[in-house]
């Protein structure tokens, strides 16, 4: 085509001949264009790698002359000032540019197209809520800081005597810091980040590689925030597509949340508020108080956008934020965690807005008076250039390394994705498979490929996030004699590790300190050799390098420079996006295995007097240790770890299996409110939740099935409508999570608030172990012998006939899986859907149009559910009419044995359950099971989460392992919806696997409403149902909000964002512009 | 000729980036006309498609599909005239040859060429290799493979894109058509008015209301 073409295929053909392709073979197709058709199998092959544990001979080579760094950049804000400052009291009225001195950008907070969060304005009906400490109620607030503060503001303080941190901004006033409070008030720091494309050098021999990123880095930026202390970030936008950034773990407001149609439009930018605030808890004396169990350490951000996550997050969109409250702080102040004690907890621009710069550095110098800190003296002081400053990096807009605010050299955030790059073009290429997931065969760390780290020999935290779309982690370190790392022998240079066979794999293992999972940081450390990762999970945990120095020295493994050689590896069988392969069999049917999401204790008590006893023999369990799933034999190297004698400055951590961390207070029973059931399940070759497909404008945690301690009645004269309630902000819930089957992992994530775990059991049902009658199933029948069949149980046993009664419905048309009781009631009451359709009627009881809509489809179990429903909002005449209850009988006796709350789940959520419950009532009789099968399901069912750190930490994102059960339970607080929760294999979420949930004052137990089971209007993405243009086209999507009181419209054409275009992003209608070179802040 | 006639593309000095189409096949495909195409050539490269799977005998959920790709044509081609094509390729390729396509496709009101103001709707036969390249290709298959090999239990999805943007998306197709068309017109269009509905006038310098 042109002569830069042919540069091109000269500087492609050198560096695969570099990398041993040879590419003449397939002719002239493939010099034309490398994308050709002939090109494709090519390309196909690229996504099938089947040994994934064979690396290309230049990973763990440094790779020179890149701008990414192992570690990101944190970026600087452009201003810091007072709200009152920065926006003149209310913000829409602001005049006051703060990121004007990033690329002249004069638009005042708020002001843009997309303008701020919409709570700030106080316009959001049920989203601006004051609490009255005096009444303890809640009621409509005005719109000022003042009033948001208020509405935020703890009754006392709690036993770390930290202070008043919800008035924002007032931070730092605990004993160990001399600023007073007042000198800091309400600190707002404004940080600008641009989307925009970018060639990045990934693979030093291929060509560069086009990202979509965040100010022009994979990972984006570090935001670093200090808890109380708000934040205003600048969302710019200058890709092709729409993008919706979420802030993942973050306690926000829904349009600082990245809700999935709250866009930030090409060309556009949105304004994103981050208040920074801990939520309230009510304590013992039922005053407010700061929860500082869910103040957060490790969050990430990434986009968002509805149907697009996968695509953009593959593409570069993702950046680690991370927090440091006054709990953390203290713990880095006093060494207990790794870092540079108070230099580490230090922020110096804070400190120099408050006139005690000088003072702190003097005060700095006497407990640290190291070379680092003269260094970083002279460097913030004289502004000089960083001698470590890197080509590509504009370091006006983040800070040099030593000036980082709680600056922390032993504090690697690292996260892992893996995706296909193409070593021809040095392009990712994106394949969804059949939207399973993406699943790449180049490990990127941080966006390096197979990085090489040095560290000193100490101890240094590790923040793991698998940022992976599909792929799940088993991390475990390895010395380098263990992995041994050796040539394949193959042309291409490749290396492959030894052959590990299981049994060695735990014991080769080095241990490490878990700290933490998601964003938050457990109450105590746990010891552990391996840990697993699944999408979106992070780990927190303490690695001691001088130990495994030490070891290596012992043993004889220093390498010629006289360095320990660690590598992380990924042990985790997995070839496809549904998940790991291993003992699961390929259907995933297997029900002797117990997928754990997390780690279970090898010491368990309970397994080893099992196994002692002969109750469960081993092999059951396959070869693998207990409880895991098997291994790789053949681990995939990931990062490698070159640890030097030298120790580093600062005395090392001082943290211990027995250090207590951070404060954690469980959500017992009593304080479940409600008890809400989402089965996340394949359909129609997309996914669902409870057999729906997402839609953005409903609220679907709404329906109740039941509030504490009574069955939900229903107002009398709208008898026919299933009641509604949405979760009430601050009261708890439970929530069950249920794989609907079929082998796949999801790992649900719940925005807004942290939840605890509560319960993960095998779903027996789901197994088929437990048959959808409630006992055993084929797969249960299958490892039995000698077991009558049902109709011999039946006569032999006088069993409930109704209970093994064969369903006259077509099981493959419902969900057999759902309850006992509405099985029996529905196969004997109707024969079908459409009998019902006639019946109902006919039974006095009216059908609105869409029902009578939904029951003319197919059975589904939307429509099923539906009438379950119905029955319970039916008058007692009503259900006594259709006999309901006469055949529940005996269910409610049985369920009336569960804690309370449960009865209003109205149905058992685990075969488990139900299988104890049928083995307790007839338990004499069901003679032919046999013991090992019953004392697998019983180990099973008590194995629950006491041995597991999972169950003494929150975490923001639970997996579901395959034909699981999870309960997690969460306190829903400050802030109203819209907020999604959803998959977190982001390819099931881009194809619905996802669901709203809106949090509202008005849904207490006292005061139980009807809620409308839409999303609040004025909380929808564009102020009206955009979805509604089709019929509606008068409706225009735009949100109206954002140009509330009428003031100016700051579009492009008046306030073009500065810069010059992209050529080749070029596109007349929407404006794709490059950001502009950036000054100094 | 080139259906975004404002949109030129830009001389590059790099290889043009790779396209999720990229990986489309470009096997040869006959419609209900009888006219032939290359799958990737004629039909995806700088167009804006929506393709779904289908047979003509399907009792699930093709009628259904059909009838919510037929009642969304109208607005559909309204909005963004013949810069878009829709595509269903059957996945029974033996029995659903030219003519059963073009039964079925008048079912379905498109069992003639369509005027200058609607788009076209490509009802698809390739040989049965072909048909299993193509629709591997384009993500319609299911890691089940005795799912995968059932014709009657595929998926029910709109796969949806504009190769100029490098937009892809797609959709179940069993929601309500507002759910469909919202996603369709946000991937598919070009300008703000049509993906997301903000009018010229709410473009100009006129405060917006």
């Amino acid at each position: 085509m042109s002569i830069n073409r042919r540069r091109f295929i000269t500087a492609t053909t050198a560096s695969a001949a570099a990398l041993g392709i040879n590419i003449t073979e397939t002719g002239n197709a493939r010099a034309q264009d490398p994308y050709e058709p002939a090109d494709k199998g090519r390309i196909a092959k690229l996504f099938n790698k089947g040994e994934q544990h064979v690396l290309p001979g230049w990973a763990f080579r440094p790779s020179k002359g890149s701008p990414l760094r192992i570690v990101p950049h944190t970026l600087r804000p452009s201003r810091t000032d007072t709200w009152e400052n920065l926006s003149g009291g209310v913000f829409h009225q602001s005049t006051v540019a703060p990121f004007s001195q990033v690329g002249n950008d004069q638009v005042p907070i708020g002001k843009v197209m997309h303008g701020i969060a919409v709570e700030w304005n106080g316009n959001m009906i049920g989203g601006n809520l004051k609490y009255d400490h005096d009444q303890k109620t809640w009621s409509p607030a005005n719109s000022s800081w003042e009033a948001m503060r208020e509405r935020v503001r703890p009754e006392t303080t709690d036993e770390y005597g930290i202070g008043d941190l919800g008035n924002w901004g007032k931070f730092g006033n605990g004993p160990e810091n001399s600023a007073p409070a007042d000198a800091k008030d309400s600190l707002v720091r404004c940080y600008k980040v641009e989307m925009f494309e970018k060639m990045l050098p990934v693979v030093p021999s291929f060509p560069p590689t086009l990202f979509y990123t965040y100010q022009g880095m994979v990972p984006g930026p570090t935001f670093r925030f200090r808890h109380g202390m708000p934040a205003v970030v600048r969302f710019q936008n200058h890709l092709q597509t729409e993008v919706s950034i979420h802030h993942h773990g973050g306690h926000n407001p829904t349009h600082a949340d990245g809700f999935p149609s709250f866009y930030a439009l090409q060309g556009e930018s949105r304004d994103y508020l981050y208040p920074n605030i801990l939520p309230l808890r009510i304590n013992k004396e039922g005053l407010s108080e700061l929860d500082f169990g869910e103040g957060q350490s490790t969050t990430w951000y990434h986009d968002h956008g509805l149907d697009a996550t996968a695509f953009n997050v593959m593409r570069g969109l993702s950046g680690f934020a991370l927090w440091f409250d006054e709990i953390e702080l203290k713990l880095i102040r006093q060494g207990v965690l790794p870092g540079l004690g108070a230099i580490s907890s230090f922020d110096s621009d804070l400190e120099r807005e408050a006139g005690l710069l000088e003072a702190a550095w003097k005060s700095f110098k006497e407990v640290n008076p190291k070379s680092y800190w003269s260094k970083r003296h002279q460097l913030a002081k004289k502004n000089l250039p960083d001698p470590e400053e890197k080509p590509g990096v504009e370091f006006d807009r983040f800070y040099r390394e030593v000036e980082t605010p709680y600056f922390n050299p032993y504090d690697l955030p690292l996260v892992l994705q893996d995706r296909v790059i193409d070593p021809l073009t040095g392009q990712i290429l994106y394949d969804s498979d059949g939207h399973n997931g993406y699943i790449g065969n180049t490990q990127l760390i941080n966006g390096v490929p197979w990085p090489e780290i040095q560290v000193k020999s100490r101890k240094y935290r590790l923040r793991l996030l698998d940022g992976s779309n599909a792929r799940i982690y088993r991390l475990r370190f390895l010395d380098k004699d263990t992995l041994g790392l050796h040539p394949t022998g193959k042309p291409d240079g490749s290396i492959e590790p030894n052959r590990i066979p299981e049994d060695r794999l735990e014991g080769s293992s080095m241990d490490f300190l878990r700290i933490g999972k998601d964003s938050w940081l457990w109450p105590t450390p746990q010891k552990r050799k391996s840990l697993l990762l699944n999408m979106a999970n992070r780990a927190d945990i303490i690695v001691d390098f001088k130990a495994w120095f030490d070891a290596a020295e012992r043993a004889g493994r220093l390498n010629a420079d006289g360095h320990a050689e660690y590598y992380m590896v990924n042990t985790m069988p997995q070839f496809d996006g549904r998940g790991p392969k291993g003992k699961l069999a390929e259907d995933a049917g297997d029900p002797n295995v117990f997928p754990l999401p997390f780690e279970l204790d090898d010491q368990n008590p309970v397994v080893r007097q099992m196994i002692a006893t002969g109750q469960i023999p081993p092999s059951l369990f396959g070869e693998g240790p207990l409880g895991r799933m098997r291994e790789l034999d053949q681990p995939i190297a990931l990062i490698k770890f070159v640890i030097t004698r030298d120790m580093g400055e600062g005395p090392d951590a001082t943290i211990d299996e027995n250090t207590i961390l951070r404060p954690r207070h469980a959500i017992v029973d009593e304080d479940v409110m409600a008890v809400r059931e989402f089965i996340f399940e394949r359909g129609k070759g997309a996914w669902m939740v409870n057999s729906r497909f997402y839609d953005p404008t409903i609220s679907n945690a709404s329906a109740i099935i039941g509030i504490k301690g009574q069955k939900f009645e229903v107002p009398s004269g709208q008898p026919n409508t299933p009641p509604t309630l949405k979760p009430s902000l601050s009261y708890a819930e439970e929530w069950i999570f249920r794989n609907g089957g079929g082998g796949w992992w999801h790992p649900i994530h719940v925005h807004l608030e942290g939840h605890q775990l509560v319960g993960y059991e095998k779903d027996f049902e789901a197994d088929g172990l437990v048959g959808a009658d409630g006992l055993l199933g084929a797969q249960g029948q299958a490892q039995m012998t000698g077991l009558p069949d049902w109709e011999q149980l039946v006569s032999t046993y006088g069993l409930d006939p109704l209970i093994l009664g064969k369903p006259t419905i077509d099981p493959t048309l419902i969900d057999l899986r759902d309850t006992l009781i509405g099985k029996r009631h529905l196969s004997q009451l109707i024969a079908s859907q459409k009998e019902l359709r006639t019946w109902l009627p006919s039974a006095g009881i009216p059908l609105t149009p869409s029902q009578e809509k939904t029951l003319g489809e197919d059975w589904n179990l939307q429509s099923y559910r539906m009438v379950l429903e119905w029955f319970d909002s039916f008058s007692p005449d009503d259900q006594n009419r259709i006999g309901r209850w006469s055949l529940e009988q005996f269910y409610r006796e049985e369920m009336d044995k569960e804690p309370k709350f449960r009865i209003l789940l109205d149905r058992p959520s685990s075969g488990a359950a139900l299988f104890e419950t049928i083995l307790g009532k007839f338990g004499n009789r069901l003679l032919g099971v046999p013991a090992t099968v019953r004392a697998i399901l019983d180990g099973l069912r008590k194995l629950r989460l006491q041995w597991a750190g999972d169950a003494i930490g929150n975490h923001d994102t639970q997996a579901l392992g395959p034909n699981t059960i999870a309960r997690v339970r969460m306190r829903f607080r400050t802030w109203s919806g819209p907020l999604a929760f959803h998959c977190h294999n982001v390819e099931h979420e881009d194809m619905r696997m996802m669901c709203n949930f809106e949090p509202t004052m008005s849904g207490r137990v006292d005061e139980v409403n009807r809620h409308d089971p839409n999303i609040n209007p004025a909380a929808r993405t564009h102020g009206q149902d955009v979805t509604d243009l089709l019929t509606n086209p008068s409706a225009i999507g735009e949100m109206p909000w954002e140009s509330i009181d009428g003031f100016p419209s700051y579009r492009l054409e008046e306030k073009p964002v500065p810069g010059k275009d992209v050529g080749k992003a070029r596109d007349p209608m929407i404006p794709s512009r490059r950001p502009s070179k950036t000054s100094k802040p | 000729m080139n259906p975004f006639p404002l949109w030129n593309p830009p001389e590059t000095k790099v290889p043009r980036r790779p396209k999720r189409s990229d990986l489309f096949a470009n096997v040869q495909v006959t419609n209900q006309f009888g006219d032939s195409f290359r799958f990737h050539e004629d039909l995806i490269q700088g167009k804006a498609v929506i393709i779904n799977t289908m047979f003509t005998v399907c009792r699930g959920s093709c009628p259904g599909t059909s009838e919510t790709l037929q009642r969304l044509r109208q607005p559909l081609s309204k909005l963004l005239g013949k810069r878009v094509t829709i595509l269903s390729l059957t996945i029974d390729p033996l029995v659903d040859r030219t003519v059963e396509l073009l039964n079925y496709a008048d079912n379905y009101g498109a069992g003639k060429p369509a005027d200058h103001k609607t788009c076209d709707w490509f009802f698809l036969n390739a040989s049965i290799e072909n048909t299993e390249i193509l629709r591997r290709s384009l993500g319609f298959y299911d890691l089940d493979n005795k799912v995968d090999q059932d014709i009657s239990r595929h998926a029910s999805l709109l796969l949806f894109g504009n190769d100029v943007y490098d937009r892809w998306s797609t959709s179940p197709t069993q929601v309500r058509d507002g759910l469909i068309f919202e996603p369709l017109r946000r991937i598919l269009g070009s300008t703000f008015e049509e993906r997301f509905g903000i009018s010229n006038q709410a473009t100009s310098k006129q405060p917006r209301s």
